[in-house]
């Protein structure tokens, strides 16, 4: 009797999170898996409990926008181009530049001279004040890339970098540019850093120049009073995991100010684990920014809407969760267990995983808490699971994650 | 079976001796820096140190009697950073490091050097299928129940992927439960900016940039954003994140120091320091030339700063942290 009211409960749940998962149009076609691993596997731990503070049980999980900040730029040149010399821009003393052939051979930093803005011809040892060859950064690990530092003599404002040591006028090389201090900053703030289908990504794109204007508005990080400049030019482009390109409507809102609001369709190029790219260039004239946001962007594979704690003969607890899979893969729930204090307070005892291989249309995940754990934390009922996250391990994504811990 | 219980003690008492010679040492070297500095109190010094030895003696016999580790079989595994590795003992680590730490264990057999393809993805086959492979072999071959994990750079991150994740394979719940704590030197745990720079997104890179070595899966994981992402979804640890089921403890490399005339500018090599010092260039001004501090804070907790402890408040660089410089193998061996 018992067993068939589970049985028929645990169908009625199933049929919920099915219902729940048609409505968020998952994906159709047989998606790639990072894992064949068929095991079911559990793990509990116990948890310091002032290790996680717990949020009111009510609260639902908050996606965090993102900011970031950019004072670097890059472009691409050619061996013929950087033989006759190419232009770097510079807003502020001590630019860093790194050269890397996309194949072929580094060039050495010493093959290098800088002529600038007045004309002036400098020799590698006048122009830069710090340099390290491929083969120095190799060491360290980072592979095929000269990294030269422009010295206080090479002055600011638009100067040529040119190397005599090119030998193949065909080969690409990518030339980036770093500067460091109170230069101007590309600043992009994006609404969230993972994407279903169905949501859309929105990012407001300014530039800002530290100023000495107290009335200009401040850069939280840093305290510092800044003022926005106007870009003469923004693109954008999205790149997918298997580098396929996507030009990127760039709004104007005001001079200073662009937006770019995309709607995330279900993804085609789909790499287990592999992150989306949306590229940002932008000119305000002399200077040049560009800045990369990567973002996770999956197919909706899985939902779970509902749980249950039961308590077992001996003792323990017993969370059952139904899980609706469109797509065959690993899947995996997450959730902390807490009890009560003797203040009344919600508070942490365990965290644990339970996994297991599903086929669609999906089944049931078990995570067993012993009696042990429960008498160890000297927590009390009521006993409840906060931040219940489900993970589809063959994709490495997120399903969903609907409350705090 | 009498032989095995026979030898068991044998070890245990020679764990207690050696640990009770270390501790007699160190109150020596106390006592002589104490009577070298103020001579005029010498006796009255002496006096209090008998005292002191004594009380010391005591409380070090009474540990080892009473020290849940006493039972324990202690190892210590050494995990290396990105690369491809064939040889990590000589390579990454190098056998002065490597035995300078495991001569602090009970049995220094009970080793492992983990060769590992760490220009993978934390969760490949090649990269955390091969670590967890390596050290649950160890774990089951020499019965290690107390393991100490001393991982280097991306070495730290993949092995929280580990621990993150017990559920991916069987395997990461032998590890974590013999796991004592993870000492993550210098670990990628919020990624580096440097590996942002030399990665660009456009198609030819993303298609052919592993061939050039730019773009290896181990590099595009420690972007600053990929580590943002993973750290929010399937990795514990750091702030507003589930603890780790162990003990995760950072040592934090502050700086580069590469004067010509500074003798210790040459520890672990001299050309590595000169090209950290450009590479420290595209980072924090806190940074061991490779990853800034708050990275290398940003999961766990932090055990020390490097001048905090080292000889003559030396920074370790991003190379000298897998060095035996300025008493880091010290530190280590003596965490065991």
């Amino acid at each position: 009797m018992i067993r068939s009211t589970i049985l028929s409960l645990a169908a009625f749940i199933l049929a919920g999170a099915c219902s729940l998962l048609s409505s968020v149009s998952l994906a159709e076609a047989s998606l790639p898996s990072a894992t064949t691993n068929r095991e079911p596997l559990q793990y509990v731990y116990a948890v310091d409990q002032s290790s996680v503070q717990l949020a009111p049980q009510s609260e639902k999980r908050a996606e965090q926008a993102v900011l970031l900040a950019s004072q670097e730029y890059w472009f691409h040149a050619s061996g013929r181009s950087l033989q006759k010399g190419v232009a770097i821009s510079t807003s502020s003393p001590g630019a860093l530049i790194r050269v890397s052939p996309l194949g072929g051979r580094a060039l050495e930093p010493m093959t290098f001279d800088v002529i600038r803005s007045d004309g002036k011809v400098l020799s590698a040892s006048e122009a830069f004040s710090l340099s390290a060859t491929a083969e120095e950064l190799q060491g360290v690990g980072l592979a095929r890339a000269n990294t030269v530092r422009l010295s206080q003599a090479a002055g600011t404002g638009v100067v040529s970098l040119r190397s005599q040591a090119v030998s193949n006028l065909q080969a690409q090389y990518r030339v980036h540019v770093k500067e460091k201090s109170s230069s101007p900053t590309l600043s992009m703030s994006v609404n969230q850093r993972a994407f279903s289908p169905g949501e859309r990504l929105t990012a407001n794109i300014e530039m800002f120049m530290p100023s000495k204007d107290k009335s200009n508005k401040r850069d939280s990080s840093k305290g510092v009073a800044q003022s926005s400049l106007p870009l003469d030019e923004v693109q954008g482009v999205l790149v997918s995991p298997l580098g396929n390109l996507k030009t990127v409507n760039v709004i104007r809102q005001s001079r200073a100010h662009y937006v770019v609001d995309l709607p995330m369709t279900v993804p085609n190029d789909v790499v287990p684990g592999k992150l989306w790219d949306l590229e940002i260039k932008a000119v305000s004239g002399e200077i040049r920014r560009n800045l990369r946001f990567s973002f996770a962007h999956f197919p909706t594979t899985a939902a779970t809407n509902d749980h249950h704690l039961m308590l077992t003969e001996e003792g323990g607890l017993q969370a059952r969760f139904s899980v609706a899979v469109s797509e065959p893969g690993r899947y995996e729930v997450r959730a902390l267990l807490a009890g009560v204090n003797n203040d009344g307070q919600s508070m942490p005892i365990a965290i644990g995983h339970t996994a297991a291989w599903m086929e669609a249309p999906g089944g049931e995940l078990a995570l067993m808490f012993d009696h042990s754990l429960l008498k160890q934390s000297g927590l009390s009922p009521p006993y409840q699971l906060r931040g219940v996250e489900l993970i589809d391990q063959s994709r490495l994504s997120k399903q969903s994650a609907r409350q705090s811990y | 079976m009498t032989l095995s219980v026979i030898l068991h003690f044998f070890s245990t008492f020679l764990r207690c001796l050696k640990t009770f010679v270390s501790a007699l040492t160190s109150v020596l070297a106390a006592i002589q820096v104490v009577t070298s500095q103020k001579f005029a109190l010498q006796k009255v010094v002496l006096q209090k140190a008998t005292v002191i030895h004594w009380l010391w003696k005591g409380l070090l016999v009474s540990i080892c009697i009473s020290s849940p580790f006493v039972n324990a079989n202690t190892g210590v595994a050494f995990v290396h950073g990105t690369g491809d590795s064939s040889d990590a003992l000589n390579d990454y680590w190098t056998r002065d490091m490597v035995f300078s730490v495991t001569g602090g264990l009970p049995d220094t057999s009970k080793f492992v050097v983990v060769n590992c393809n760490f220009d993978e993805y934390a969760w490949s086959n090649e990269a955390g299928g091969c670590l967890a492979r390596q050290i649950s072999s160890f774990i089951e071959r020499e019965s290690i129940s107390d393991l100490v994990v001393i991982t280097h750079s991306y070495g730290g991150t993949v092995m929280r992927w580990i621990l993150s994740n017990p559920t991916w394979d069987r395997r990461h719940p032998v590890i974590i439960n013999a796991t004592r704590s993870v000492t993550a030197i210098a670990p990628s745990s919020l990624g580096t900016p440097l590996a942002d720079a030399v990665i660009d997104g456009n198609r030819f890179e993303r298609v052919l940039g592993w061939i050039l070595g730019y773009r290896s899966p181990a590099v595009e994981l420690q972007q600053e954003d990929w580590m943002a992402h993973y750290n929010n979804t399937l990795f514990y640890g750091t702030a507003g994140r589930p603890a780790l089921p162990v003990t995760f403890k950072s040592i934090v490399g502050t700086d580069v120091e590469s004067s010509p005339f500074d003798s210790d500018s040459y520890c672990g090599g001299y050309a590595y320091q000169v090209a950290l010092e450009v590479t420290q260039e595209w980072l924090d001004n806190c940074s061991d030339g490779f990853i800034e501090c708050r990275s290398q804070a940003g999961a766990g907790t932090v055990w020390f700063y490097d001048v905090d402890r080292t000889r003559r408040r030396e920074p370790l660089s991003h190379h000298q942290s897998r060095r035996p410089c300025f008493n880091l193998d010290v530190f280590l061996r003596n965490d065991l």
